[in-house]
């Protein structure tokens, strides 16, 4: 298929290592047994991606991580949405590694990070108090100063990877801005959904968790800019992931409209099924484009707003076009498309939870307006 | 001979587009909701050329400014904020880029500049009535005859025809040949004897396209650009070209811009729905810019423009229609006021928007035919 501008070499074997990893690992079967686990996903994978680095690529070296681009990440996320991958590459390095790192607490960073990115261990970040909402006005948690530390109150809402995690970065309003902490062990799952393609999403109280001063990833001053940057890398990498997920089920879907044959004709001669086709074909590269956008911004010298803007615009883009994509693949594909055993039901699933996860694209395109267009178009 | 424009950074280069539109752009020029003739045209069209602006794409040698994409994109942005109508741009667009890669040394030394200038005016003798999206089936025929080749035939659906002085024409040179096979591409003088043109009144209420009779035109031999019946291969190349045109994203920007214009003015923001609706329109149109930009990048860095262009004229000229179609919403009473309406103290012709933003889904390929062409070409459905 056509694509713009030729990618830099490293990231073209960025590429090549994840369709590697994918043909001795993940196959669809390795898939759909970790999707059975209780985590959802396979430790033993989590922990082979971690060698290669995944789980650090957006850490500086001087952190152990590979110090690769938005760029680079939308194209490790790309490719392992093309294989369905269930593993928490979105959630453990993007949300929580990185939330710590960008503090910079010396003691956190170094006690927590180096379990996170060998893959040892998980982490999570909890911090929305409201559904359908996407910045740092709803985060739900409060925190109160205290003699020696900090006292949490509250709850948050859909944290993903709940249950598997062995800590958690947690948001909370303290004052007039917000708090970032570290949580070792200790949360309190208060309800747990299990979502379409095997992960899971919890409610969790922080009502009583008291903290010590060294528990502070970031404080009120800084600790909302954090949380709305770690939130963005990982919309970036689900819109990523959707991008991947949308065009796999699409190509499977075009091999189906070339080699089933019904009244004597292969499916994909008939015309009603070719524009169709096409119209998906044409979102799909809209898709592309608006990622590339989003990752350029996010790599440039942007503002923080302009970038949010962007990484709004794509996860709406990425997100409206995977839902409407492969709800068509399901119909293109008959009765067979409708079945849980065929493999287009992995992507399926998939394209469910992220296309709904930190904001499906009708809050993405409302975030993009109120950036973009101003309060008074917004309002 | 001219500023090196892709050196200077992008403000300071907005800055100088904007004040020689708002100091030069005739105001007859602006927010106009319909295609532009070249008696109301020429004042600009003169402006652009004599600052060296008519050819913003083309390369620095043949009279064009030469600009990198960010800078095209820029420039045009400069245009279509100031609400700056399409002037007649068939050379500049199509012709001049088919001379450029496929014209003989003397037809580019002799037609470039003279398109860059504005002294030739083009059009496109494409369509016939019997061949419309099935452009391969037209009957317009050349037969040589000494030095000249005489054309007969009719064709139809001629954009502007009546301002232009020249006409760029597809006939059949080999009657016995298939279809693709015998067809050339030729050059001719509108005020040849035998080319009569008749004037087609539109929906709009305008002259915008025109029939044109070919009656034993007599044309010098050296007309044809390329080999004789090679023309298909040119007609294809320049319908990428056309494609490329029709699915820039200005005019799905213009229409937007005059959209906000009048929903700002008559309080629409207020209301969520219409809020929502003009952020999905939004989107597609800063989406359809990106994409159109990843093929301009492509195109620039020597790669041929591949069938996939399809998609941005199909995107584009749909998503100008759902922007047309949103300021009829906007409108209420006044959708179908000729000439437009008032809303607060802005004026916008809502249905000459939406009477402009018919054709693009006809014109240079419908979109159907356009979707058979991804699927086939591209999807590599049966």
């Amino acid at each position: 298929m056509f694509t713009g501008a030729a990618e830099p070499e490293h990231r073209r074997q960025l590429r090549d290592s994840v369709a590697d990893f994918v043909r001795g690992s993940a196959d669809a079967k390795a898939v759909r047994d970790a999707i059975a686990t209780r985590d959802g996903f396979s430790r033993k994978r989590w922990k082979a991606m971690a060698d290669l680095g995944w789980t650090a690529l957006l850490l500086p070296e001087a952190q152990g991580g590979l110090g690769m681009s938005f760029g680079d990440l939308a194209a490790l996320h790309h490719e392992t949405g093309k294989a369905a991958l269930p593993e928490p590459l979105a959630i453990v390095p993007l949300l929580a590694a990185r939330a710590l790192a960008l503090g910079g607490d010396r003691g956190l960073c170094e006690r927590v990070l180096p379990g996170l990115t060998s893959g040892e261990t998980l982490a999570t970040l909890a911090w929305q108090g409201a559904p359908g909402v996407l910045g740092g006005e709803a985060v739900g948690p409060q925190a109160r100063k205290t003699g020696s530390g900090w006292s949490l109150s509250g709850q948050a809402l859909f944290v993903p990877c709940a249950a598997s995690a062995a800590g958690m970065v947690v948001a909370a309003r303290a004052g007039s801005g917000i708090a970032l902490f570290w949580i070792d062990g200790g949360r309190s799952i208060v309800a747990q959904q299990r979502l379409a393609d095997g992960s899971s999403q919890a409610s969790v109280s922080v009502d009583g968790v008291g903290l010590g001063a060294d528990a502070l990833v970031a404080g009120p001053e800084r600790g909302g800019d954090i949380l709305e940057a770690v939130l963005d890398a990982a919309r970036l990498a689900a819109s990523a992931e959707l991008l991947g997920l949308t065009e796999q089920a699409f190509a499977m879907t075009m091999e189906h409209l070339r080699t089933r044959r019904q009244f004597g004709a292969p499916i994909g001669s008939f015309q009603a099924l070719q524009h169709r086709a096409v119209d998906h074909y044409i979102r799909i590269e809209l898709a592309r484009s608006a990622l590339d956008r989003a990752a350029r911004a996010m790599d440039g010298d942007a503002s923080a707003a302009e970038r949010s803007a962007e990484v709004s615009a794509a996860k709406a883009r990425c997100g409206e076009t995977a839902r409407e994509v492969v709800k068509d693949c399901i119909q293109m594909h008959g009765a067979i498309g409708y079945t849980a055993e065929y493999d287009l039901s992995l992507y399926v699933n998939r394209v469910l939870v992220l296309s709904a996860w930190l904001g499906n694209a009708r809050a993405h395109r409302d975030r993009w307006a109120a950036l973009r267009l101003g309060a008074g178009a917004a309002a | 001979m001219s500023a090196d424009y892709n050196a200077m950074d992008e403000r300071p280069f907005r800055e100088m587009v904007r004040d020689f539109v708002r100091a030069e752009c005739p105001p007859n020029m602006i927010h106009q909701a319909r295609r532009l003739h070249w008696r109301e045209a020429s004042a600009w069209c003169l402006k652009l050329a004599a600052r060296g602006w008519s050819a913003p794409a083309w390369p620095v040698e043949h009279g064009g400014m030469g600009l990198d994409i960010g800078k095209l994109i820029a420039f045009q942005d400069e245009f279509d904020r100031a609400g700056v109508a399409r002037h007649p741009d068939i050379g500049l667009s199509m012709l001049g880029p088919l001379l450029i890669r496929f014209g003989s040394v003397e037809q580019k030394a002799h037609h470039l500049p003279r398109i860059v200038s504005f002294q030739d005016l083009w059009c496109q003798g494409y369509s016939e009535p019997g061949a419309g999206s099935d452009l391969a089936a037209l009957r317009t025929s050349a037969v040589l005859d000494g030095e000249h080749w005489v054309l007969n035939g009719q064709k139809i659906w001629t954009t502007l025809a009546q301002d232009a002085t020249d006409i760029f024409i597809l006939a059949r040179t080999d009657p016995q040949a298939k279809k693709q096979a015998g067809i050339s591409f030729f050059l001719a003088r509108m005020d040849a004897p035998g080319i009569t043109v008749r004037p087609i009144r539109t929906l709009a209420g305008d002259e915008e396209f025109c029939e044109v009779f070919l009656d034993n035109v007599r044309i010098p031999k050296t007309s044809i650009v390329g080999a004789t019946n090679d023309g298909w291969t040119m007609a294809k190349a320049l319908l990428g070209f056309e494609r490329l045109m029709h699915g820039s994203p200005k005019f799905a920007q213009m229409a937007l811009f005059r959209l906000e214009a009048m929903a700002r003015a008559s309080g629409r923001f207020a209301d969520p729905a219409f809020g929502e609706t003009f952020a999905r329109l939004s989107l597609d149109v800063a989406d359809l810019a990106a994409t159109y930009a990843r093929f301009a990048d492509a195109l620039k860095s020597g790669r041929p423009l591949g069938p996939e262009v399809s998609l941005l004229k199909i995107w584009g000229a749909e998503t100008t229609q759902r922007i047309t179609e949103a300021m009829l919403d906007v409108a209420e009473e006044q959708a179908a006021a000729r000439g437009g309406g008032l809303f607060g103290k802005t004026e916008v012709d809502a249905l000459g928007h939406y009477f402009l933003a018919r054709p693009g889904t006809i014109y240079g390929g419908s979109s159907e035919i356009q979707r058979n062409i991804l699927a086939k070409a591209v999807l590599g459905l049966p």
